[in-house]
């Protein structure tokens, strides 16, 4: 059965249906998440809970790209944690500014995830990106994620987020220099790689 | 070391890289890419950190998302009295409107209907009260008869009497002993006027007679009227046309035309007044009804869909 058929079985109520669908996207739907939120836990909560919603407002979907309409699901989701978390005041949340400044500040050092010199230390590339990321503005780390880390084209992200085209290559624009401003202060704790890439630029 | 590359060009970079440029926005960009080491510098930067965020491994769920039936919010038992109620909320605001439309259209049928008497009425009154007679007695006017000797009658409105009066206009009443006044004062003067026409007693008779003269003959003849009787414009008494059952207007139709019409007057009348008030009662009784309806179904469909989604 194709993906088409399982839309319209689960849109009568197939939960069977609906189910074979979560399997074909969880994965991209959690790797979503928690890229977007930084924490397994709410990561698992978000992707669970962005699929209930799915399955609670099935109907609403029009056709087109399923995929692009779960995601924009998820990504819903995943803002309804990040408010939750702003809501409660022993989270810290970063500032919307520029990254290298946070990156220094007591609350970011404070939180949960590793400092920049913890992340090198232990040699984790993937911690001091995801660093990065979680520094981004909410709307151009969704936009980065999925086109760079989900490898998304622009006019999917365009149906998920639910914003014009240059909305999007705007956001990606923006989002990708935040990260590169960010990416260079990790430069010389990063692995080697990175930083013979970084070198091999000056 | 980026302070030279403007915002449109870290954008430019980043379609560049994603083969999102147009062929003409890629040559121009690739023109000044050549020529510009801070571009050049510029697109590397982001190529890397491109590659980077491309290197994150994608996270697999570590446990399946699928939904039991039980985790499944019942939000299935609601619906069908959500729908009724919807539904019969959406039937009763249609009825509503229908019904508030049609009202309206009624009123409107009848204000038009209506709206000619009042102006014929105050017609007849003027030209009744111009021709009375100061001395309280009912005048008789009488018109309408063709005068066989002509100029009395021409333009004046109203024919001359056979008295022959040359100034005759206003009328006067056959073989009237006052040529020059046009207007027969004298009570006993009513009464071949009145046996000529056989005037009804009913109310309305002066109005409905005159409503078969035009308009234009009516108002001429009101101001013409006084003048020769050497009285003021009537400042007494205004005489209804439609309250008076005693003193008719007598018009220039036959007498067997006049008859007709005289009988026609008290039954048409008082239909178009009074018929339509218990209808129209009814009407607005329903619009209630189905307003309250309307509103109490819709909340009642709120509730359920509330009840529904939490």
């Amino acid at each position: 059965m194709d993906e088409a058929a399982l839309v319209s079985a689960a849109q009568q109520g197939d939960l069977d249906a609906f189910n074979r669908l979560v399997l074909a996207y969880q994965d991209m739907a959690y790797n979503l998440a928690y890229r977007m939120l930084s924490d397994e836990n709410a990561a698992a909560d978000a992707t669970q809970n962005a699929f209930l919603s799915a399955y609670k407002n099935l109907r609403a979907f029009r056709g087109g790209s399923f995929k692009a309409w779960l995601l924009r699901t998820v990504t819903n989701a995943c803002y309804d944690e990040l408010r939750r978390r702003q809501r409660r005041p022993t989270t810290p949340l970063e500032p919307l500014g520029d990254g290298d400044e946070e990156i220094e500040t007591p609350t970011w050092l404070a939180d949960d995830g590793p400092s920049p010199e913890e992340a090198a230390e232990r040699g984790e590339l993937e911690r001091a990106i995801q660093q990065c990321l979680t520094n981004l503005p909410e709307e151009f780390r969704a936009v980065v994620i999925m086109v760079d880390v989900q490898g998304l084209d622009y006019s999917e992200v365009s149906d998920a987020i639910g914003k014009p085209l240059g909305t999007i290559k705007s956001r990606l624009a923006r989002g990708r220099l935040r990260l590169r401003h960010c990416l260079q202060q990790y430069g010389e704790l990063l692995p080697s790689v990175f930083r013979l890439e970084d070198e091999a630029t000056k | 070391m980026n302070t030279q590359i403007s915002p449109r060009e870290w954008e430019a970079i980043s379609a560049y890289l994603d083969g999102q440029l147009s062929a003409q926005e890629k040559q121009r960009f690739e023109e000044r890419l050549k020529v510009s080491a801070e571009l050049r510098a510029g697109l590397e930067d982001i190529q890397r950190t491109r590659a980077l965020l491309r290197s994150l491994p994608q996270k697999r769920a570590p446990r399946n998302f699928t939904l039991q039936p039980e985790a499944i919010p019942r939000h299935r038992t609601a619906p069908p009295l959500f729908s009724i109620m919807r539904l019969a909320s959406a039937v009763a605001t249609f009825l509503l409107v229908a019904a508030f439309a049609g009202d309206l259209l009624i009123s409107r049928a009848q204000l038009a209907s209506q709206a000619p008497s009042p102006n014929l009425q105050t017609q007849a009154t003027q030209v009744v009260s111009g021709a009375r007679a100061s001395e309280g007695n009912p005048p008789v006017i009488t018109w309408g008869t063709p005068s066989p000797y002509g100029e009395a009658a021409t333009g004046k409105g109203g024919g001359g009497g056979y008295g022959g009066a040359p100034e005759g206009v206003g009328g006067a009443g056959n073989g009237s002993p006052y040529p020059n006044t046009g207007i027969s004062p004298a009570p006993t003067e009513a009464t071949p006027a009145l046996a000529a026409a056989p005037a009804s007693p009913e109310p309305n008779a002066a109005q409905k007679v005159q409503t078969t003269e035009t308009p234009q003959s009516l108002q001429a003849l009101a101001p013409q009227q006084s003048t020769p009787a050497g009285e003021p414009a009537a400042p007494g008494p205004v005489y209804n046309a439609q309250q008076g059952s005693s003193g008719p207007i007598l018009g220039i139709r036959p007498p067997e035309e006049r008859g007709t019409e005289l009988a026609q007057s008290p039954a048409s009348e008082p239909s178009l007044q009074e018929s339509p008030l218990p209808e129209r009662e009814t009407v607005r009784i329903a619009e209630v009804v189905l307003a309250v309806i309307a509103l109490a179904t819709a909340l009642a469909a709120i509730i359920l869909h509330r009840r529904a989604a939490s």
